[in-house]
């Protein structure tokens, strides 16, 4: 960085760091839905709770994407322009995605609706939501019943989804920090992670029995948060033995001005702290005891135990690592924003 | 149509800023925001040493990334490889002021577009230089055509060895360097 030079960081702040965690977490938490219908089809709470927490997400990143693009919040036909003024451009590409994914994400929330209220009984729902699902016009019969292909396409289009956030940045040579094939890895790893945790925190907030059936995506939680780590490693590794300006990043986020946030919010809250608790309640999980009772058991007494008197005050402790969790997705993407450095492009002698 | 490009003599260079100036002027900028930015680099070994100031504008680059990754087609490579902003097609995101590796674009705070260096295109189809280029008191700035092998510019350029900055970029800029 040259004095008087601006930062990448201060081109693209906050709002798109956090546009580029909510896609992602959104795509996740499909993701996880949907390996939850194909694999444990009876855990009906997990499915749910991710299908129905994808769409907000990814709609809230994208009104915050609009905002921050304030020419186009003052006038919006040019938005229009996103489809057909450069479709080679990796925005352009991420738009059309994002036009598939949304509304693959709200159909598989409305039919999750109707499963939750087929499931319940079929009792009365606002709105004559209940009159909708029984008895749904018959060319609107897919959109209660729901189709496996259609959902399928929503997991081809989560994952394009996360995938496209990380090239999005991942394609601009002029931040060295940012133009590396690791990029894209670490952060549809963090997508995933950070799915899976929104998704638990969810499922446990709604019916803190499913508990007991977590430990498949604890041991997929706690293999992505280890993955993350050795990325965000190797990521800071060829950063500092490439360009000159990918050195400076690492530098900031080692030991310079990003070194308190990375390390405290990233590295211990947001990646360590989560993975030590989740293996240690995976480890109870597989030795039969719920994980919130574990702690308040005696080392040694196997017996199982009732997922419904579960201590509040343990029980908040997982639901609190979870959030730790999703606020690392954010820090991350926002971190990896602000280390950003533009090459050098002065001559040397 | 011309390829147009310009050479700046960084020796001759006296880091006078009028170049900066004028190009204000002439596009109505207020006074914080510069077109033109000046950087400087020290060079040699102590006790042998000097400092060299550097102007960077946009560099008009026959493959700009900024029109590349532009999602909306707001910016363009006009005649001439001069490249343009669309102010009525830009949504904003500031996708191009990341994606240029010599930091040229600034954001316009009225209209939240971003604004850089236009090769002063209206004068230039008139067959006049650029405003840096008719200020610069140094003689350092050659505006010309690339394609014209007669050109003071190709002249100079094969003469004093001129070449762009971070040509291993890519992006082919078409202002070249004397240092």
């Amino acid at each position: 960085m040259y004095p008087g030079q601006i930062m990448p960081g201060q081109i693209w702040g906050w709002i798109i760091a956090l546009y580029l965690f909510l896609a992602g977490m959104s795509a996740g938490a499909y993701t996880t839905a949907y390996l939850s219908q194909r694999l444990y089809p009876h855990l009906k709470v997990i499915r749910w709770s991710g299908y129905i927490v994808a769409p907000p997400l990814v709609i809230i990143g994208l009104v915050t994407l609009m905002i921050d693009a304030e020419a186009g919040f003052f006038h919006p036909w040019r938005f229009f322009f996103l489809y057909i003024g450069n479709p080679s451009s990796i925005m352009a590409i991420g738009v059309y995605i994002l036009t598939l994914f949304t509304p693959l994400a709200l159909y598989r929330a409305v039919v999750s609706l109707a499963e939750i209220w087929r499931d319940g009984g079929e009792k009365k729902w606002p709105l004559g939501l209940d009159r909708f699902f029984a008895r749904p016009p018959e060319w609107l019969r897919w959109f209660v019943e729901g189709r496996g292909w259609i959902d399928f396409l929503g997991l081809v289009m989560a994952v394009a989804t996360a995938t496209y956030t990380a090239l999005l940045i991942g394609n601009i040579h002029a931040v060295p920090f940012w133009n590396n094939s690791i990029l894209p890895v670490l952060f549809v790893v963090s997508a995933f992670s950070t799915g899976i945790a929104i998704t638990l925190f969810t499922a446990t907030a709604w019916d803190p029995k499913v508990q007991e059936h977590y430990a498949p995506y604890l041991a997929l939680s706690t293999s992505l948060k280890g993955l993350e780590l050795f990325l965000l490693f190797a990521l800071l590794y060829f950063s500092w033995y490439g360009d000159q300006a990918a050195k400076a990043s690492t530098a900031d986020l080692l030991w310079g001005r990003l070194a308190l946030p990375f390390w405290i919010l990233l590295v211990v809250l947001g990646l360590a702290l989560p993975l030590r608790y989740e293996l240690q309640e995976r480890k109870h999980l597989l030795a039969g005891h719920v994980p919130a009772l574990a702690a308040s058991v005696p080392a040694g007494d196997k017996r199982p135990v009732d997922a419904g008197s579960l201590s509040p005050r343990l029980f908040a402790t997982s639901q609190i690592m979870h959030l730790f969790a999703i606020v690392g997705g954010f820090v991350l993407r926002y971190l990896i924003l602000l280390a950003g450095h533009f090459v050098y492009f002065l001559p040397t002698w | 149509m011309a390829r147009y490009g310009m050479l700046i003599d960084l020796t001759k260079c006296a880091g006078c800023m009028a170049c900066t100036v004028s190009c204000q002027l002439q596009n109505d900028l207020p006074p914080e925001v510069h077109f033109i930015k000046f950087y400087q680099q020290e060079y040699g070994t102590f006790p042998v040493v000097s400092l060299v100031n550097i102007p960077v504008q946009c560099q008009h680059c026959e493959k700009p990334p900024c029109v590349y990754n532009c999602p909306t087609g707001a910016s363009y490579i006009a005649d001439g490889g001069v490249v343009l902003l669309n102010e009525s097609k830009c949504i904003g995101c500031k996708y191009c002021m990341t994606s240029c590796p010599y930091n040229a674009r600034v954001l316009n705070e009225e209209t939240h577009t971003p604004m850089k260096c236009i090769f002063c295109f209206d004068h230039v189809k008139e067959g006049e230089q650029p405003m840096c280029v008719q200020t610069c008191l140094g003689e350092a700035r050659v505006f010309g055509d690339l394609d014209d092998p007669e050109s003071e510019l190709n002249k100079q350029i094969n003469e004093k060895k001129a070449r762009p900055l971070r040509p291993d970029l890519g992006t082919k800029p078409k202002i070249f360097y004397v240092w």
